[in-house]
């Protein structure tokens, strides 16, 4: 174990980066792991509300502002839609092109996390009132954990794209789309649970 | 052997990023403490409105959890995320080599390191220490047992004391075969220089640590008393000694999640040219497949963490009845992870198992296409079982035996496995060399577990079993019966390979006397208690049960000895006097033992790309060819 | 309940003609195959699929366990799940549809002058890779969270027009969707074996979460009548979720194990000609 560690030829590939192959089957597989955490709180959620022990579910709970709502969904959707985009671009291999989509498509990514934390403290509800609430609240905010680690991979895909340290390929932001795909769907999905199935 | 290039070294200084590496464990520790002591400020400020049992619970939550973050930081896994954020270069060269371990020397097992082989030879470490750790606690739990009253410890303190001791073992099993042997030889099998994600490779070790350190602070927090399956609406109700065991076993479920994703990586993406799945070593299969069943069953874990972690901070009552919650909601969201769980200990000791078999009856494995259906349908129904946990807890009675069904259902690809292993050994001419021993003791241990099983499998007989001595000698025989035999067989088989020492003979065929004979008269006594009605998790118990109990405990003394005896073989054998292994002292096919001794930090010079199974001892071809010498075939049984 | 239950059948004209006229086509369709077709004039193990696959599709629609569907809920889901995931994969594993149309070709007199039916032709997209597949995925998911909604469910339970829907609509996405996985391999633009598995696999998961959600509801969801035969209404709910879970489940298990099969024979065929003189 202390002595010394035979040599062998360092191969091109040796060094400890993921190969491209690998971050996107690995990407996919964490979507997969990350379906097991949303059927969690999906299986809490319905049984939750189906039970409704002690009518302690839902006694006399508000729903926040159509107007609100819309925004929370419509921002994640259009930050999806514009990676879509960068996807075809990088596909092409113009750099520069993608450097200016990616750049809005961070902006959004902020504006996602924006309105989702303030949805988080202005659901217009108490967390004493009901398990309504308290599924809510905690699925909504490890949705929004969610958004917060889609952005930091946004941001290091353009920062490490703009300094030319490692030119973002197709297959880096198709994984990057993927993940951001799954992650709107899900909070689409999730948010009309908890608007209309209550 | 190829010549090799000695890959050339800069000659510039030290990089700021290599030096941090290189006081990684005190930055790591130094870490810890700052993000304890931050995580408590920010919880108890957050919440803490007044009510001081809330802000503690949060306090606490908050600082264990940065404390974990301040400590991976300090051994500098943030240092690439954040370089990559803000878009700095990549690592050079010289830096990555060093992070691999190129230099060698005693201080890569230390610090962050992304060589698989280290990682690997850090988990043995770890293993064991969760071992030692957890069975002191079983010393002690016996030895209150020996009285059918209390005499040393309390109830509360005696609960903790069994906490601490399953949830500790629970840790270790989760990676006891893994961690060590599937980190070190899964790449070298399937012809792959390095593993898909080394960084995150060496996370899932380190998340061991303060896990480890996490649960065992419970007991100056007043400990917890749920045991390990940290039943709600005790969970709720517990002092600020559970917030321990949920930061702890959140981290272990993380590495196990993480764990699972890599190795699944690796295999799909990383093959050599030529390994093709059909050509995978059976061991190969077993982690894969364990490491879909970590990737999928942990994040269900980690959601009912962080749901009792809310109700704990923030007075959510998800699982408090009075406040329109469920302790039945917890039970499932916990066995739906924990079920899986259990085959995550045990298939990757079946895939070991099976590896090692052909080598001591010189023949192929028997059915190794049934093995893998075998596998895979012991991956696939572990998902759709874990109700019966849950027979005598609420499930309704109308669903129960469909449960039943398909837990029995469970028993046939496991018996399955079970049939290659013993097709393999029909009419072969065995070499009962000591990894053989192990392997025979875990056959025997593991038909006892299985069959007890399938009595707590059946509605009618659960009913009076569920919650006794039965049901813990039932995963005794399977996980330390079974797993723990299946580790000292690895270990006894591959640390020749692994540190070119290897354990003396004579002592370890004793030590596989006693632990075999001490093991099975501890658990058969625990089995016979549990028959005889004794419940699990009491500090007293009737009068007539008691010389069973002593039973088990001298027992259990013994077994405690022959264990301490094995850790003392392994370090004197390898640490203090070592004694020098032959090459291939098994004479094995498998390609992971035609390497040079110690493995080459990149393993292959020329990745081979022509494979076969490793099992071919009627030709005596060796998996692949990696231009090593061979020793002949036909020397003298070690 | 007694035993003069397995008496109640109930005849129902519909699925008796439909089904004679299926087998009177099959029949004269392996009768009077064409020589292009490679497959054994014998009967074969899809001759027997076709004749069970039918045999159990008449009995959920006419024996005693359609009489009891709209009073035990246990019942009603061993109903559905023949239509669903039974009695389809059993009958396609016949290639019923090209058969029946050289049977009817038989019939009409004009048997080799086309091989491929008009219908079979025009829906040609359905075997386009995955848009299409997806869509009969989500068709196929969508039809049994729709019809399991209370309000719908219940309807069906006292109107038999929209129960038939129902019937009609199960059995048509069920053969849509097991058509999906046992097509010919290596047919031009089918799925290949991994997609076919992760259809099965996202098919079983919606009806493993459709149970699970009938299975632990703390009360009835549907308006059977009476009392389920001394089960209670939610005792027979709990049973029907249990059908739904776990037998349902074992069509989708057995055809994961075939696609599992069937990728290690490749595999293995690879190996051995990458490699001939290794393993």
């Amino acid at each position: 174990m202390t002595e010394a560690v035979p040599t062998s030829v360092r191969a091109p590939g040796d060094e400890n980066l993921p190969r491209v192959r690998s971050l996107i089957v690995g990407s996919r597989m964490m979507l997969a792991a990350n379906t097991t955490l949303q059927l969690t709180f999906l299986f809490a959620y319905l049984y939750l509300r189906a039970n409704n022990f002690g009518g302690m579910w839902r006694p006399g709970v508000g729903t926040p502002a159509p107007g609100i709502t819309l925004m929370i969904l419509l921002v994640p959707v259009v930050t999806t839609l514009v990676l879509g985009a960068a996807v075809g671009v990088a596909g092409r291999g113009d750099r520069r092109a993608l450097t200016r989509i990616l750049g809005p498509a961070l902006l959004l990514g902020a504006a996602t996390i924006a309105v989702r934390v303030y949805q988080l403290y202005h659901t217009g509800y108490d967390l004493a009132a009901g398990t309504y609430v308290d599924i809510a609240v905690i699925w909504l905010a490890v949705i929004l954990a969610e958004f917060v680690l889609g952005a930091l991979w946004m941001v290091s895909i353009y920062n490490s794209h703009v300094r030319q340290t490692v030119v973002a390929s197709h297959s880096h932001v198709r994984a990057l789309f993927e993940y951001w795909l799954y992650a709107t769907v899900v909070a689409v999905v999730v948010s009309g649970l908890i608007q209309f199935v209550t | 052997m190829a010549a090799v290039a000695v890959a050339t070294r800069g000659t510039a200084p030290p990089s700021l990023s290599r030096r941090l590496h290189e006081w990684g464990l005190a930055l790591a520790v130094v870490g810890a403490a700052i993000g304890f002591f931050v995580g408590y400020a920010l919880g108890s400020l957050a919440i803490g409105d007044g009510d001081n049992s809330l802000g503690s619970n949060a306090g606490i939550l908050l600082g264990y959890s940065l404390s974990a973050v301040g400590f991976l930081a300090g051994m500098g896994f943030f240092n690439y995320p954040i370089a990559r954020l803000l878009g700095r270069p990549v690592p050079t060269a010289d830096d990555e080599a060093y992070l691999h371990g190129e230099g060698g020397g005693l201080a890569r097992y230390f610090r962050l390191t992304t060589d698989h082989k280290v990682i690997g030879m850090q988990y043995v470490v770890a293993i064991l220490a969760f071992l030692f750790v957890g069975g002191l606690g079983a010393m002690f739990i016996r030895t209150e047992l020996l009285t059918p009253t209390p005499t040393t410890a309390t109830a509360e303190s005696y609960l903790t004391l069994v906490g601490l001791h399953s949830t500790l073992m629970i840790f270790m099993a989760s990676a006891a075969i893994i961690g060590p042997f599937g980190n070190y030889f899964v790449p070298i099998m399937i012809g792959a220089r390095n593993m898909a994600f080394p960084r995150l490779e060496a996370l899932t070790f380190w998340l061991l640590p303060p896990a480890g350190l996490i649960l065992l602070s419970t007991v100056f927090l007043g400990g917890f008393t749920t045991g390990w399956t940290g039943y709600a609406p005790l969970a709720d109700q517990n002092v600020l000694g559970m917030d321990s065991y949920l930061i702890a076993f959140s981290l272990i479920g993380l590495s196990i999640m993480l764990s699972g994703l890599n190795m699944i990586v690796t295999v799909i993406t990383l093959r050599a040219p030529g390994m093709r799945f059909t050509r995978l070593p059976i061991f190969v299969w077993g982690v894969f497949l364990t490491s879909f069943l970590g990737l999928l069953a942990a994040p269900a874990l980690l959601g009912a963490i962080a749901m009792e972690t809310f109700d704990r901070t923030y007075l959510a009552t998800l699982f408090v009845p009075a406040g329109g919650g469920s302790p039945y909601l917890w039970e499932n969201l916990f066995w739906f992870f924990g079920h899986p769980e259990v085959y995550i200990f045990i298939l990757p000791a079946f895939g070991l198992i099976m590896e090692m078999l052909p080598v001591f009856t010189r023949r192929p494995l028997w059915g190794y296409r049934v093995a893998i259906g075998g596998l895979v349908g012991v991956t696939v129904l572990s998902f759709m079982v874990w109700q019966h946990h849950l027979f005598v807890s609420g499930l309704a009675p109308a669903l129960r035996p469909f449960y039943m069904f398909s837990t029995e259902a469970i028993s046939v690809p496991t018996g399955l496995i079970y049939l290659v292993a013993l097709g393999s050994l029909w009419r072969a001419r065995t070499r009962f060399s000591t990894p053989m021993l192990f392997i025979g003791a875990f056959l025997f241990n593991f038909l006892i577990g299985g069959f007890t099983g399938v009595f707590l499998s059946d509605v009618p007989s659960d009913f009076t079993l569920h919650g006794g001595y039965f049901v813990q000698a039932h995963f005794h025989y399977t996980i330390m019966g079974a797993e723990v035999f299946a580790l000292m067989a690895g270990l006894v088989y591959y640390l020749p390979k692994m540190t070119g020492r290897t354990m003396d003979t004579r002592l370890t065929r004793f030590q596989f006397w006693a632990v075999f004979l001490s093991f099975n008269g501890t658990f058969l006594s625990l089995l016979s208690v549990g028959i005889l009605g004794m419940p699990r998790r009491v500090i007293s118990y009737a009068q007539y049960l008691q010389p069973l109990n002593v039973s088990a405990t001298v027992f259990a003394y013994l077994l405690g000895g022959s264990m301490l005896l094995f850790l003392g073989i392994l370090i004197w054998n390898v640490v203090i006097r070592p004694v020098p292994a032959k090459e291939n002292p098994w004479e094995s096919l498998g390609v992971e033992w035609h390497l040079p001794t110690p493995t080459p930090v990149y393993n292959f010079d020329t990745v081979p790309t022509k494979w076969s199974l490793p099992y071919e001892y009627d030709t005596g071809r060796v998996a692949a060819d990696v231009g090593h010498p061979a020793p002949a075939l036909g020397g003298a049984t070690p | 309940m007694s035993w003069s239950a397995l008496t109640q059948w109930s005849f129902e004209p519909v699925p008796i003609l439909a089904a004679v006229f299926a087998v009177v086509l099959y029949y004269q369709g392996r009768r009077y195959q064409p020589e292009h077709v490679h497959r054994s004039l014998r009967w074969d193990l899809g001759d027997t699929c076709f004749a069970v696959g039918t045999t159990v599709l008449l009995l959920a629609l006419v024996s005693p366990i359609a009489a009891f569907d709209t009073q035990l809920q246990w019942d009603h889901m061993l109903q559905h799940v023949i239509l669903l995931v039974l009695a389809p994969p059993l009958i396609l594993l016949a290639d019923p549809f090209r058969t029946a149309w050289q049977g009817a070709q038989a019939i009409s007199g004009t048997h080799g002058t086309s091989r491929m039916t008009p219908f079979a032709g025009s829906l040609r997209w359905l075997h386009r890779g995955w848009p299409p597949a997806l869509a009969v995925l989500v068709a196929f998911s969508a039809n049994l969270l729709v019809w399991h909604a209370p309000a719908l469910y219940n309807v069906t339970l006292v109107n038999d027009q929209v129960h038939d829907l129902e019937h009609t609509l199960f059995l048509g996405l069920g053969l849509l969707f097991w058509d999906q996985v046992i097509g010919p391999l290596g047919a031009a633009a089918r799925l290949q074996l991994g997609g076919r598995a992760a259809l099965l696999l996202a098919g079983m998961l919606v009806s493993w979460a459709l149970a699970v959600f009938i299975g632990y509801a703390s009360h009835p969801l549907y308006a059977y009548p009476g009392n389920a035969g001394g089960l209670g209404s939610l005792g027979d709910q709990e049973i029907a979720a249990g059908i739904m879970w776990v037998p349902g489940g074992v069509p989708f298990l057995v055809a994961l194990i075939c696609c599992g099969v069937a990728w290690f024979d490749r595999e293995e065929r690879l190996a051995t000609r990458a490699a001939p003189g290794a393993g």
